[in-house]
């Protein structure tokens, strides 16, 4: 068996238009990673948006459709950091049918995953959740013999633990050349 | 009245795209119009200075604009409608990309309000070329038409250059806007709006110290040379070290062929003492190059003793395709001059011993009486070497690399990373309005020539005195011999039937020579040079003629093919 391949989280920060995306995204479908979760929101400075998503991959193969990624117009910023360097939240909304019969079971479950209630009505109940991967998995899990009527999950969004780990960079940016006339 | 301010014209949206197009230098383009695009073709015939070539297609037009980039260095433009138009720059814009060359196509789009809508001639070209340009915008309304033009033409040549796709909705075309120059020299506001870079790894003193240091050193050359212009510079750095040189496809002519530094071309039909040689390196110096799969072979028994300083442009490179222990990321011309400056002098005489023991005679392996070494040597003869060759793609490419002498910088043009069938004779259109008043040769196979033969046209209405050689074997001959090496001689779907080429060049009115035996080679290549406009000469070679050595598909260069295998071997 091979080693399992490393979780790297890939941050873009991109300008804020629909073909800077598709460039994007063409990029990452081109260069055919594991890619999970991918989340796309605004961005740390206006006309930005941020797109994050986690990469199973050979780190080589990520870092060179990173630097595909650095040449793109568009592309403001691209950082790999591995997924241990970074606190990742995903987001999950769910439905859930209760009976009365039930209804203090699960919120316990509930009350366990700190899953906060939205909406109520006599049968269901709107629920959110936020938590990395795993734990809204074992929420999941932990829901199956409720009912689970609809889902909703977003993408992961990651922050880096520290600033150092924020640049991504081992060194200072080298600036792109300047063409020599001909 | 008689203000003294800059006097300020309404003009529409394709009156001012001429305007930007003549503040860009453009001189001639190449294109073919249609429904999307012609708002723009009204508005050109104001603007004499704005010369156009009407291709036969828009295959063509791309693959001249691209020829002409190569050639001057400065971008070229091919114009399409839309739709079908556009769809058929496709090849020529990919070809542009994989050898970074600086086009900007000019797309007509259906008007605004029918996008969205499978409008007549409605294509999403962004989308199609997206992954195969360096960059594509549509200009959304007239205020954006200055400012989305420059940029385009500031992305196609800066850096490392490529092919950049304007799209304009017809009805852009027709809205109507002050046309505001650009003041005095101002440049074009070069907003770069793209990420940094990781420093690649190791420093210049790093690198000036395993040059020093290395008893087995190699320069590999990449057409960044060409297009950073370093000839100069390369050649002294190569000769304070004593350096010998291998040019690969892109990068042959950036380096003086005869110079006796020179080794010539590497890889998958690279000569056994180019290739021995990276096996025997023990420092690798590639500049402006990107260890693409036909140079390197099996990755993993590529110049395994060697340690690599990649000098490019562009970072992305540094690291793609090879470990790099120093990646220098800069113009080609000032790192070669700062190495060339930092090394210290010496000749490396044994290692180029070393190399000289390694060469093998390869005149066997062009065989029979019109042999391609005969032809190309002839051709070199007549033109005195003065002429720029454009070479399709396939066997005769291969010959055409490695057996003309080449000594002018930048005199042998072929599509390299993406190996387009039918670039040759509309790429050469292209030179010919760089270099004009030079002969240009365009050497194609029967096969590559059957795909573009349609802009003889072209070169015929517009004057265009572009030399065709077809070198045919009767097979689309490079497939025709993996086909005998690999797949048990059978020759599925390679035998190509050609017309009658002379009576081609007949129809179409122009001079044309067929050479069957070499007495006749010298003749027919001198009258066709003689001739002013465009002619063609056909060469019959050999049928079965095999471009030698090969390094077969994944092998490892110290494993090279160097005969056929015999006629009954089995099906691979
Ligand atoms: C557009 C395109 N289609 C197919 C190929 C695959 N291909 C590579 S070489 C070759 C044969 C070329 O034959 P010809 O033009 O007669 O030249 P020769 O090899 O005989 O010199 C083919 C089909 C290609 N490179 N480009």
């Amino acid at each position: 068996m091979s080693q399992p391949l490393p979780t790297l989280v890939l941050t873009v920060a991109l300008d804020d238009d629909l073909l800077t995306l598709n460039r994007v995204v063409g990029i990452m479908r081109r260069h055919n990673l594991a890619v999970g979760g991918l989340a796309v929101g605004p961005g740390p400075k206006g006309g930005q948006s941020r797109l994050t998503c986690t990469v199973a991959s050979d780190p080589g193969a990520v870092d060179r459709m990173a630097n595909a990624l650095r040449k793109t117009v568009g592309v403001r910023d691209v950082t790999t950091l591995p997924e241990s360097a970074c606190t990742t939240r995903e987001h999950l909304l769910l439905r859930l049918r209760h009976g009365p019969s039930r209804l203090s079971a699960l919120l316990d479950v509930l009350a366990l995953y700190e899953a906060r209630i939205l909406e109520e009505t006599p049968e269901e109940l709107v629920v959110e959740a936020t938590g990395a991967a795993p734990l809204l998995g074992s929420l999941l899990r932990a829901l199956e013999p409720y009912g689970v009527l609809a889902q909703v999950r977003g993408g992961a969004v990651v922050l880096p633990r520290t600033a150092v780990a924020a640049t991504g960079r081992d060194g200072p940016p080298v600036a792109l050349p300047a063409a020599i006339p001909a | 009245m008689g203000g003294i301010g800059p006097v300020h014209e309404t003009l529409s949206g394709a009156q001012i795209l001429c305007r930007l197009l003549e503040e860009q230098g453009v001189e001639v383009m190449f294109g073919y119009p249609g429904g999307a695009i012609m708002p723009l073709y009204h508005a050109l015939p104001e603007r004499p200075g704005l010369r156009h070539i009407l291709t036969r297609h828009e295959q063509a037009a791309a693959h001249a604009a691209d020829g002409y980039a190569r050639a001057s260095g400065r971008p070229g433009v091919c114009i399409a409608t839309s739709g079908p138009g556009a769809t058929n720059l496709v090849t020529g814009l990919a070809t542009a990309q994989m050898d970074s060359s600086p086009v900007v196509a000019i797309t007509g789009q259906v008007a605004r309000a029918f996008i969205g809508r499978d409008a007549f001639q409605e294509t999403d070209v962004i989308g199609i070329t997206l992954p195969i340009t360096k960059h594509s915008v549509v200009v959304e309304d007239i205020t954006e038409l200055g400012p989305k033009v420059r940029e385009a033409f500031h992305i196609a040549t800066e850096g490392r250059p490529g092919p950049v796709l304007v799209d304009v909705p017809k009805d852009v075309q027709n809205q109507k806007a002050e046309w505001v120059p650009l003041r005095g020299t101002a440049a074009v506001p070069a907003a770069d709006r793209r990420a940094g870079f990781e420093a690649p790894p190791g420093s210049f003193t790093e690198a000036v110290r395993l040059l020093d240091q290395a008893e087995r050193p190699l320069l590999i050359v990449g057409r960044g040379v060409i297009l950073g212009n370093a000839y100069a510079e390369v050649r002294a750095l190569a000769e304070k070290v004593g350096m010998p040189v291998i040019t690969t496809l892109l990068g042959i002519s950036a380096f003086p062929d005869g110079h006796p530094l020179h080794l010539g071309m590497p890889g998958m039909h690279g000569e056994v003492h180019v290739n021995r040689a990276i096996q025997q390196a023990d420092l690798l110096v590639a500049i402006g190059m990107r260890f693409d799969d036909r140079v390197t072979g099996n990755i993993a028994a590529f110049a395994p003793r060697a340690k690599v300083i990649h000098v490019d442009l562009d970072p992305a490179e540094i690291g793609k395709n090879v470990a790099v222990t120093v990646g220098l990321v800069g113009q080609a011309r000032d790192v070669a001059a700062r190495l060339a400056q930092a090394v210290r002098p010496r000749d490396c005489a044994a290692w180029r011993d070393e190399i000289s023991g390694f060469r093998r005679d390869r005149r066997d392996a062009y065989r029979g009486d019109m042999a391609p070494e005969t032809i190309l040597d002839r051709i070199h003869e007549v033109t005195g070497g003065d002429c720029t060759i454009v070479s399709d793609v396939g066997q005769h490419q291969m010959w055409v690399a490695k057996l003309y002498p080449y000594q002018q910088p930048n005199s042998h043009i072929t599509s390299g990373g993406l190996g387009t069938m039918g670039f040759a004779v509309p790429a050469a259109m292209g030179v010919h309005f760089a270099r004009p008043g030079k002969p240009v040769w365009a050497i194609s196979g029967d096969g590559g020539f059957q795909m573009n033969m349609q802009e003889i046209a072209t070169m015929v209405q517009e004057g265009i005195p572009v030399k065709m050689a077809i070198f045919n074997n009767g097979y689309l001959g490079m497939v025709r011999q993996w086909q005998q090496f690999f797949h048990g001689r059978r020759y599925s779907a390679t035998p190509i039937w050609s017309p009658d080429y002379v009576k081609l060049a007949e129809a179409y009115g122009i001079a044309g020579y067929r050479v069957q035996h070499s007495g006749q080679i010298e003749a027919a290549v001198a009258q066709a040079l003689r001739e002013p406009g465009p002619a063609l000469v056909e060469f019959l070679i050999e049928q079965e003629a095999n471009v030698f050595p090969m390094i077969p598909p994944g092998g490892s260069l110290s494993e090279p093919i160097e005969s056929a295998p015999p006629a009954a071997a089995p099906v691979a």
